[in-house]
């Protein structure tokens, strides 16, 4: 299976676009979420983004987590790296939660930076036992420098669910470079109705980075990381992963 | 103190911050280091007061910023942000106004199957909407998104069926008394005006009986459409207001 994917320049930099390339042909989405603090009410909040200067956090390991029988949110915010191995199975989304499309626009001007949506499955006749379990839970992004440099982006994420409604999901997004903790996102969608299909745009402020860590970033393609992790009523139901390059190449 | 047109403050530590620089006044080195910012933005040593003191640490900062800095762009101070809810039957046209709003393409619209949530900037405010599918299978869990609204935009079309009105109306009175909703400002959009058929904002407000069902709530019932995304967000602005005031209000416990 493949995606379609439409990938535009920053308006202020002329070199390059934004491009993807799945190292799976049948990939999922990977989100960017937003730390805009909001107040402590309801459902759908985001929480602010921790990072590892914070005092007090607790941290852990990923084996100490594999040996629980079930990983919580508060879990995962202990962790300071990232993971050798996915915390979960495929196996694990008894929900059926689908990711659909991601997009990328620059707040600033509008500009549509990244977009990929996945065709909707035909009975191809193959057996789902056939395919790669792993197949569809990482993908690979490829910015160029000028990506660094943005202050704000929105990103999309569109998933369906399935036929048993969801009480309280939960995304926890964990992004790093080498040991470097960049930034934690934390968002809960509450709610979602049976068999419906959802958007949700996050805006993205950008962590502060330093110009020298920047320059390393851009120097080491796919040594920036992330971890998405998915919640359904606090317990790990989906791990997908992430990497990316800002050197404008492949 | 700096070029005639650009604006600029001392700090305390006698660093001079250029709010032109893209970078606030923690990221910028330079003014922690109590020294003049120029971040390139082409000021010369011989315009500097003499107070200041003269050894630069130049920002290295990308050809975009320093158009910014030459553009006396400030970093804007945050905005308030409020949590919306967006209801109203199928077809009304909430998708399409939000992504008008939010100037994205309207392309590829097709009925909303869930929730939308998505933030939108207004020069004074950003709201963050949560924007319900209408449809008969989705309105029923219209209420699980309720909690921690604080506003409520209910969407009209203008030119649906009488049938159609009444079911909107009922949806709305509803909606007017849902105990997690009924002390909240209202925004009632008579949409799609562009239609020939569509009725006035005044007819649908008679129609509504907004003036005594309402009364004592906080509403603003206006009509819009796409084709004048000046007015939408002009109406947005009314709506803001309505959001800050209630903020202000002292909050019973």
């Amino acid at each position: 299976m493949s995606y379609s994917c439409r990938g535009a320049e920053p308006v202020r930099e002329s070199r390059g676009c934004g491009t993807c390339s799945d190292r799976d042909s049948d990939s999922d989405r990977d989100s960017l979420g937003t730390d805009a603090p909001r107040r402590e009410r309801g459902a759908m909040r985001v929480k602010k983004g921790c990072n590892s200067t914070d005092a007090g956090e607790w941290v852990c390991t990923e084996e100490e987590l594999l040996k629980k029988p079930v990983i919580s949110p508060e879990d995962v915010l202990g962790l300071q790296k990232i993971t050798e191995n996915y915390l979960c199975g495929p196996e694990e989304n008894v929900h059926s939660i689908d990711f659909t499309r991601f997009k990328i626009r620059d707040m600033e001007t509008g500009t549509v930076l990244f977009e990929i949506t996945k065709p909707p499955v035909t009975d191809s006749g193959v057996e789902k036992k056939d395919l790669d379990p792993n197949a569809g839970r990482f993908v690979r992004y490829q910015f160029t420098p000028a990506f660094l440099r943005l202050r704000q982006v929105g990103a999309t994420v569109e998933f369906t669910v399935g036929e048993i409604p969801i009480n309280n999901f939960r995304m926890i997004e964990r992004h790093y470079f080498r040991g470097q903790l960049l930034k934690s996102f934390d968002f809960e969608f509450g709610f979602c109705i049976p068999s419906s299909k959802n958007t949700c745009e996050h805006i993205y402020e950008f962590p502060a980075l330093s110009e020298e860590l920047m320059h390393e970033m851009i120097l080491h393609p796919y040594e920036t990381q992330s971890d998405s992790f998915y919640f359904v009523d606090n317990k790990l139901v989906m791990h997908n992963k992430a990497d990316y390059s800002y050197s404008g190449g492949p | 103190m700096g070029k005639p047109g650009r604006v600029s403050s001392l700090a305390g530590d006698g660093g001079l911050f250029i709010p032109g620089c893209s970078l606030d006044s923690e990221a910028c080195s330079a003014y922690q280091a109590g020294v003049v910012c120029l971040c390139g933005a082409g000021l010369l040593p011989g315009t500097m007061s003499e107070h200041i003191h003269l050894s630069l640490a130049l920002c290295r900062i990308g050809f975009y910023t320093c158009l910014r800095a030459l553009c006396c762009k400030a970093p804007p101070p945050p905005r308030p942000e409020f949590d919306v809810v967006c209801i109203g039957l199928t077809g009304t046209g909430k998708t399409h106004l939000l992504a008008r709003l939010c100037s994205e393409s309207t392309e590829g619209i097709v009925p909303t199957t869930g929730f939308n949530i998505k933030a939108v900037a207004f020069p004074n405010a950003i709201l963050n909407v949560k924007e319900l599918g209408g449809t008969d299978s989705i309105k029923k869990y219209w209420s699980r998104y309720y909690q921690g609204s604080q506003g409520v935009v209910f969407v009209v079309n203008s030119a649906c069926s009488q049938a159609e009105l009444e079911t909107s109306r009922a949806e709305l009175y509803s909606a007017l008394q849902h105990p997690q909703l009924c002390t909240l400002p209202f925004l009632i959009l008579a949409n799609q005006q562009d239609r020939p058929d569509a009725r006035s904002a005044h007819q649908i407000k008679k129609y509504f009986e907004l003036e005594t069902l309402a009364r004592g709530k906080s509403w603003i019932l206006e009509a819009c459409t796409t084709e004048n995304m000046e007015t939408v967000k002009l109406i947005f602005g009314q709506f803001i207001s309505l959001l800050e005031e209630k903020e202000q209000e002292p909050s019973r416990i």
